[in-house]
């Protein structure tokens, strides 16, 4: 029996999604089950993890079923599945996120703009070093204007270097 | 009548709020640039704006976000005319007729067509929301836990079932939104449920970074990869513009096939989990084959832009009908608007047409959540105007605009807005890495057959239901069997299960038919 690759990935998805399943069963399993009513905290995430697990078991028994009925004759959709995925670029955008996340950490909301607006211009393709300072730079002073400046939101010091200082000349308090 | 003299009242609350009436203008705009921006949709402005709403009143945070939902779905017609490619799933249809048109040297002459028939659609939508929502909350004040747990178990079904290609994907997407919404605290017994030990996770997790996550980071990383390959949009259009304009004597001529669409696009609005994208191709559909110039259609003519952009619009009020009187969200801005309203203490449901459930404001002033809904029809209204006129005079304007700005420039200045939009939701760090991880998530759906919609309507819905079915077991004196002993629940609950059977059915025939061929 040859699999297409729509099959293929479904037994993937099904094999995931029973994974998924299980671990959020097996967390489920260790809540406390006293209520106060007839049904305690329990209840719900232990019936749909299970669901969860059966649709999951599921999708894996109709990927191997349509494979033996003849599913395979069928012109795989190209947008369907991993095949054309441009795995650095998907990293490079999650990355950049997490140079945020982690910059916001150490410096604080500013410097963390500033990082994080270089890095996606460099993953977009922006090269040259003059743009990528002074586009960074200045969309850094727009966004701690609008985010913490007007609209109010904490400004948390950095755990590693504090910029607020700096950021005073943007947002003064 | 009475819908009229409480319409006319929103009116003169919605002019006589300034900040709200600045709100809705805006949103008009907003919601266009979103909506003609390749890949982005309505929902994507929405989970970038909802932490600004948070600053804002009741009626202001409702009319912006319910107004871009509207621009949004026409602005995504800007993009499917000129760009080729649909801002939103909504325009898919629209493309096939918009861009041949536009390609020609008429690009005026299809967004105009298109503008004209979104907000016909729009209004007859509106207008079906307004009375309709007012005729079923009569009968819905009625419903207690019994009946709202049968409406969301219902609709969990029908929308996992409908939403997407796959009827066991949908669902697989409503019972991961709803695993999700119950990490946290439980609210009855305060016990911690799938928290992995994390004391981070006892809040449990924001709608903001979800939507941000599902909509807009896996669209950049989408977006992310199109440009490493260099797909990049190419209007492709004629230098030349001839005829390029639309005829009044044209627009009327397109009065009967766009009320049609129209009223195919409520319908279809009104069920849950049904959408834009659903109603855009039944009416290109259904109207090309009742016209004489048929063959024709895909060339570029007006009646292949006015029948899909009427249907998709008039979807957009009729959604909220679920909402307003059942409290479950037909579409994902109906699931958002929820937020909204529980931001600002306001139960949703049948009882939100009642005169005496009172909202107070921050500053002082009082009104009525009836009062409340019916300014929001009227921000409504008013946004449909102010995103047709914007959208008639400014539409070439506002899409060659967006054509010049340089992907390389707004893809970055959009992620940078998302991620610092998930921190503003909670000021907490750990948001922005929520938005991430949901971004790999959305980004792995969207590849396999997962609805995003149906994850983030079941996130927002799990919790009610939870509790509802637990109040109903209270009240019962024969546990589960309430379900089914009372008439309106278990219709509720059969007509989930039918839906989701003739679904199963209709989906193994195609395939059948597939293999078969």
């Amino acid at each position: 029996m040859t699999l297409s690759y729509r099959a293929r990935v479904d037994l993937g998805v099904a094999a995931a999604v029973v994974a998924v399943g299980a671990v959020i069963l097996a967390e489920a399993w260790r809540i406390d089950p006293r209520s106060y009513g007839t049904v305690g905290p329990r209840f719900a995430p232990v019936v749909l993890a299970s669901t969860m697990i059966a649709l999951g078991l599921l999708v894996g028994l109709g990927a191997l079923l349509g494979a033996r009925e003849g599913a395979a004759a069928v012109p795989d959709d190209p947008a369907y599945g991993f095949r054309d995925v441009d795995l650095g670029r998907v990293a490079a955008v999650i990355g950049v996120g997490a140079a945020f996340t982690l910059a916001f950490w150490a410096v604080g909301f500013m410097g963390a703009a500033a990082v994080g607006m270089a890095l996606a211009l460099w993953v977009f393709g922006v090269r040259s070093p003059a743009t990528l300072v002074a586009v960074s730079v200045l969309a850094a002073l727009v966004y701690q204007f609008t985010f913490m400046g007007l609209m109010g939101l904490l400004d948390p010091r950095g755990a590693l270097l504090d910029l607020r200082p700096l950021a005073r000349l943007v947002t003064p308090e | 009548m009475e819908a009229v003299g409480d319409l006319l009242g929103g009116f003169g609350m919605l002019f006589g709020d300034p900040e709200a009436l600045f709100f809705t203008v805006l949103a008009a705009f907003v919601g266009i640039v979103f909506g003609a921006l390749p890949g982005l949709t309505a929902s994507a402005a929405i989970a970038m704006l909802l932490p600004l709403s948070f600053y804002l009143g009741p009626l202001p945070a409702l009319a912006f976000l319910y107004v871009i939902g509207k621009s949004g779905r026409y602005g995504g017609s800007i993009a499917a005319i000129l760009f080729n490619t649909p801002g939103t799933a909504a325009s898919a249809a629209t493309m096939l007729d918009g861009h041949p048109m536009a390609k020609r040297g008429q690009p005026n002459r299809a967004l105009r067509t298109a503008t004209v028939a979104s907000v016909f659609g729009d209004y007859v939508g509106e207008i079906i929301l307004i009375f309709g929502a007012v005729w079923i909350a009569q009968y819905t004040r009625t419903f207690g836990p019994t009946e709202y747990f049968a409406i969301y178990a219902m609709a969990f079904v029908v929308i996992g079932s409908v939403v997407g290609k796959s009827v066991v994907k949908g669902i697989l997407s409503v019972l991961f939104g709803a695993l999700v919404a119950l990490v946290g605290t439980d609210i009855i017994t305060n016990t911690p449920r799938l928290t992995f030990a994390s004391q981070e996770l006892r809040d449990g997790l924001s709608l903001v970074p979800l939507l941000i996550g599902v909509f807009v980071i896996s669209e950049i990383v989408v977006q992310a990869e199109r440009m490493a390959k260099g797909e990049l949009v190419d209007a492709g259009l004629a230098d030349t513009h001839r005829d390029d304009h639309l005829s009044f004597a044209e627009v009327r001529r397109l009065v009967p096939l766009m009320f049609r669409s129209s009223i195919m696009g409520s319908f279809i609005g009104m069920m849950p989990g049904l959408g834009s994208s659903v109603a855009c191709f039944v009416a290109y559909g259904e109207e090309r084959r009742r016209a004489p110039n048929g063959a024709e259609w895909g060339t570029g003519t007006i009646e292949g832009i006015a029948a899909p952009e009427s249907a998709n619009n008039a979807v957009s009020g009729p959604s909220m009908i679920p909402l307003l009187t059942l409290g479950v969200p037909g579409s994902t801005v109906a699931a958002v608007l929820i937020g909204v309203f529980l931001i600002h203490g306001i139960q949703i449901g049948p009882l939100l047409f009642s005169d005496s459930n009172m909202i107070i404001t921050e500053t002082g002033d009082f009104f009525s959540s009836r009062e409340l809904v019916f300014a929001l029809f009227a921000a409504g209204l008013v946004g449909i105007a102010a995103y047709g006129l914007m959208g008639f005079w400014g539409g070439p304007l506002i899409g060659k605009t967006i054509a010049r700005v340089p992907p390389r420039f707004l893809y970055p200045f959009i992620f940078l807005t998302a991620v610092t939009a998930a921190y503003s939701a909670r000021a907490q760090i750990l948001d922005v890495a929520v938005a991430l991880l949901f971004g790999l998530v959305g980004y792995a759906m969207r590849r396999t057959d997962f609805s995003a919609a149906a994850f983030v309507i079941a996130f927002v819905l799990a919790g009610r239901m939870e509790e509802s079915f637990r109040q109903a077991l209270l009240l019962s004196d024969d546990g589960a069997l309430i379900f089914l002993r009372e008439p309106v629940a278990g219709g509720f609950l059969l007509a989930g299960l039918a839906v989701v059977v003739l679904r199963l059915v209709s989906t193994h025939r195609a395939r059948r038919r597939t293999v078969g061929a």
